[in-house]
Formats: C-alpha cells, sequence, structure tokens
C-alpha cells in the first residue's frame, strides 16, 4: 500500500485536521486565521496544515506576507459514479454465484 | 441516482434462485468469500471481516489498509447488515434486504447509508482512497473473470 493512500485516513482521523477541514469549507483562509482558532501553537497548526496538503485535501497560495489554505474540491460525483459501480459488480456477483449454485444441485 | 453526495446509495437486483438458496449465497462464510472477496468473514453477528482491496495483501491474509465491517443484523431468511468503515471515522451501514418475488425468483435490495455523518469534503476524500485501492486492484479482476467465464 503506497504511504500517501494511508496518510489520508490518518488526516480525516485527527480531530484538528477534520476541524481546520470544516472552517475551510466556508471558504479559504490565512494560516494566521487558522492558528488563532486553536490553543496549539502555529508550528502545530502548520503541521497539520503540510499533511492536509500532502493527502491533497488541501492546497496553498502564497499571496504576498498571507499564506493561504483552501479545499483541493473535486467532483464529488465521481466518487458516487464509482460506488454505484462497485456495489452493481458486487451484486452481479451475488447473483451470479446464487444462480451457478442453485443450478447445480 | 441521487445528485446529493450525503444521500443513500441504493442498487436492486433480481435474480433466478428462491429466497432460502439466496440467504444462503449471501450470508454463508463458503460464499461470502466468493462473491464479496473479503477477509475473515465468520457469518456470526458482531465479528468483524475485512475488505482488502490490494490483491497481494489479501492473499496474504494482510488486512492493513482494509475497510472494516462489522456484522450488525444477520435476521435469517432476508436481512443481512454490516457496517463500513476506516478506522477513526464514522461507521456507514450497509443493509441487503431480500425479497421473494414467485416463480423462485428473489430480490436483493442494497442500501449503503450514513454519509451524512461526514462533511461533503471528507466524504469526497475517504472514498476517493478507498476508490484509489478497489478501482486499480478489484475491478480489472472481476471484468477478467467475468470476460474469461
Amino acid at each position: 500500500m503506497i504511504a500517501g493512500k494511508q496518510s489520508a485516513y490518518e488526516a480525516i482521523a485527527h480531530p484538528v485536521r477534520r476541524d481546520i477541514l470544516k472552517t475551510l469549507q466556508n471558504g479559504p483562509s490565512p494560516v494566521h486565521r487558522l492558528t488563532e482558532q486553536y490553543s496549539i501553537s502555529q508550528q502545530a497548526v502548520s503541521k497539520h496544515l503540510r499533511i492536509l496538503n500532502q493527502c491533497g485535501l488541501t492546497r496553498n497560495d502564497r499571496r504576498g506576507q498571507e499564506n493561504i489554505y483552501y479545499l483541493n474540491a473535486a467532483p464529488l460525483r465521481e466518487v458516487r459514479d464509482w460506488l454505484d459501480d462497485f456495489w452493481t459488480d458486487k451484486l452481479t456477483s451475488f447473483k451470479s454465484l446464487a444462480e451457478e449454485t442453485y443450478n447445480e444441485q | 441516482m441521487s445528485n446529493n453526495p450525503l444521500a443513500d446509495i441504493t442498487h436492486d437486483i433480481f435474480f433466478d434462485a428462491p429466497l432460502d438458496h439466496a440467504w444462503k449465497t449471501l450470508t454463508d462464510p463458503d460464499h461470502v468469500s466468493q462473491w464479496f472477496g473479503c477477509l475473515q468473514y465468520t457469518g456470526k453477528l458482531g465479528d468483524v471481516f475485512y475488505m482488502q482491496p490490494n490483491p497481494e495483501l489479501r492473499g496474504k491474509g494482510d488486512i492493513a489498509g482494509a475497510t472494516y465491517c462489522e456484522i450488525l443484523k444477520l435476521d435469517a431468511p432476508d436481512h443481512f447488515v454490516f457496517s463500513w468503515y476506516v478506522p477513526g471515522t464514522p461507521k456507514t451501514e450497509v443493509s441487503i434486504r431480500l425479497q421473494d418475488v414467485g416463480e423462485k425468483r428473489t430480490k436483493a435490495m442494497l442500501v449503503h447509508s450514513g454519509w451524512d455523518q461526514f462533511p461533503a469534503e471528507d466524504v469526497r476524500h475517504f472514498w476517493e482512497q478507498l476508490a484509489n485501492g478497489w478501482k486499480s486492484h478489484v475491478l480489472p479482476n472481476l471484468k477478467a473473470a467475468a470476460e474469461a467465464g
């Protein structure tokens, strides 16, 4: 398993990172404003942001003195399509096996 | 299909086998590993089985990176429910209900629910990660097996 895949699970699991993701759902935010929300050091917040970036959950832009983070949004549609295919395949396998084993009786 | 990414995922399928046989195929440990491809399925209420998308790890029985599924309901002869989650994230739920539709035919109805527990961005990334594994490993295998058979 590629390390990046594991780390995305870790990213979602951590409460501060989940909270940062929720905050960024309301729009992009500079690092200093995110830091103000938590009782942890800017260094710790920066570490969380770095992990979120590495997992592809967020992106950042430097605009002058500001370092602005935003969600890396992509179409949710793709995920739904994938899940639909996944369950269609599993149910088709279930159907085939049930019919085959029944006909063999 | 719904446009709302947090809505339930639903699928129905009909097949030519009676209800009791469908139930056995759906829940019997020998059969479940065949159609579902999971690890450590015991067919006992409260036990956990695992969906391992990486075929190499699956071959070794290794559950690293797998999706966890706890058996929540085994109501013979028609209702099978299990949770579906990655540890540390909210548990979604998969319900498969069977219905006798006569003439030795059975309808299976799948509902995958619980997406409203996640902020939309979390759902997307949770599934993206799972999808990457399943897309690259499972679906091509299924296609190959279907075409060969």
